[in-house]
């Protein structure tokens, strides 16, 4: 068990300046699920909170779904970046890595491209490895991308977690600037404890297993003591904070997390009753879709907090950037 | 004596605020099941009794509960122990 913490805020502070992210074209209901699964849309809306998914077809590849992605976030912020960290837990093959493909198809080749691999705080991690390159002047500015396909890792007949799970990506561009500015990322705190390993597992895809009471017990103490830490790090009390942005893992896990914090439900950010659970693209796909539709605005100072299989978790804290 | 009994405010205020439980389910007598628990719930149980009452009820125990009283009773029980 370990907390990490990684780079401070003040010179050489990452600085959010672009934003994107995508899904695939199908919408998967809960009906369509329940006409082959032994289950009903309320016990699926009751537990989880999840009214649909979107999930990828064959033709959908996780580094297709990255591409798509980033593409909106360089368009949107127009700095050329010199690194690039694509967060998975699903890959589209062990050897090599997705991220120099996808660099590649972004007309990146030759930067340093690298998959990193947390589970759910997967786009956290990454958040933390770009703003330690940008502090120490490897790159002046870094792609951070998010992607997964989780909807292929349960057991297809598993009624308990195949509803759970769906595909997407989301992508920041985090440039060099100062902790003042809008944008600017707070500490990234991260935390893992390998001995609860078996909580969350899939040897391959189809395998996906799960003791969600378990689950649920580390992800409210982890989610909640590090947003606290977080908070408190950035000097912002709880109440400062205009919306807890929460991996959209469950909404029973993120309601229950947000209450223990004292957040009020209008103040915690949603989606996972559109996309379910899209592990390490969810942070990212929550704040594009919440950007566009108004939920954030300039100035917003957001909660962020993972937690995943590994165990891991994280927090940070983000002002948001006028117009990312 | 089942039933005549009430279920004790902090109990009643946790299942309905916090659980979102139907009010008009939490009678004495109602069974865990019948109140509209769920796996999920009775973790969320046992995490908020040790937030609020700094007491220990491992997710068994709750389920042991026949009803809602006996849940009651046990949770007075442990409070009454520190």
């Amino acid at each position: 068990m370990s907390t990490l913490g990684t780079t401070g805020p003040g010179e050489g502070a990452a600085v959010l300046c672009g934003i994107g992210a995508v899904l695939p074209h199908t919408a998967v209901s809960n009906a369509d699920l329940t006409a082959r699964l032994n289950t009903t849309d309320e016990w699926i809306r009751s537990r989880t909170g999840i009214a649909q998914r979107y999930v990828a077809g064959a033709d959908l590849s996780t580094a297709d779904l990255a591409v798509h992605a980033a593409a909106r976030s360089l368009d949107r912020s127009s700095v050329p970046v010199q690194a690039l960290v694509l967060a998975s837990t699903t890959p589209d093959r062990c050897c090599p890595a997705t991220a120099p493909a996808v660099a590649a198809r972004l007309g990146l080749t030759g930067i340093p491209a690298f998959d990193l691999a947390a589970g759910c705080a997967g786009f956290l991690y990454a958040l933390a490895v770009a703003a330690g390159l940008i502090a120490d002047a490897t790159a002046q500015a870094v792609l951070v991308i998010g992607a997964d396909r989780l909807a292929a890792l349960p057991d297809p007949d598993d009624r308990t977690t195949v509803p759970l799970f769906g595909d997407g990506a989301g992508a920041v561009v985090l440039r060099r600037g100062t902790a003042a500015e809008g944008g600017a990322l707070g500490r990234v705190l991260l935390g893992s404890d390998g001995t609860h390993a078996d909580l969350i597992q899939a040897p391959h895809p189809g395998a996906l297993r799960m003791q969600g009471a378990e689950v649920f017990r580390h992800a409210v103490d982890r989610m909640s003591t590090v947003s606290r830490q977080a908070a408190a790090a950035a000097g912002w009390s709880l109440d400062d904070v205009d919306h807890l942005v929460p991996h959209q893992a469950n909404a029973r896990i993120t309601g229950f997390t947000a209450r223990r914090l004292g957040i009020p439900d209008d103040r915690q950010l949603q989606n996972v009753e559109h996309v379910g659970n899209t592990g390490a693209a969810s942070i990212p796909l929550l704040l594009a879709q919440a950007a566009a539709d108004g939920r954030i605005k300039p100035g917003h100072r957001l909660l962020l907090t993972a937690f995943g299989a590994g165990l891991t978790w994280g927090a940070t804290t983000l002002t948001w950037p006028d117009r990312p | 004596m089942k039933g005549s009994h009430l279920v004790t405010s902090d109990l009643a205020t946790i299942l309905r605020d916090d659980l979102k439980l139907p009010a008009d389910g939490l009678t004495p007598d109602a069974s865990l099941d019948k109140a509209g628990f769920d796996s999920l719930a009775i973790v969320e149980l046992a995490v908020l009794l040790g937030d609020r009452f700094g007491i220990d009820i491992s997710d068994a125990e709750i389920k042991s509960a026949a009803t809602l009283h006996e849940l009651d009773l046990l949770i007075q029980r442990r409070r009454d122990e520190r």
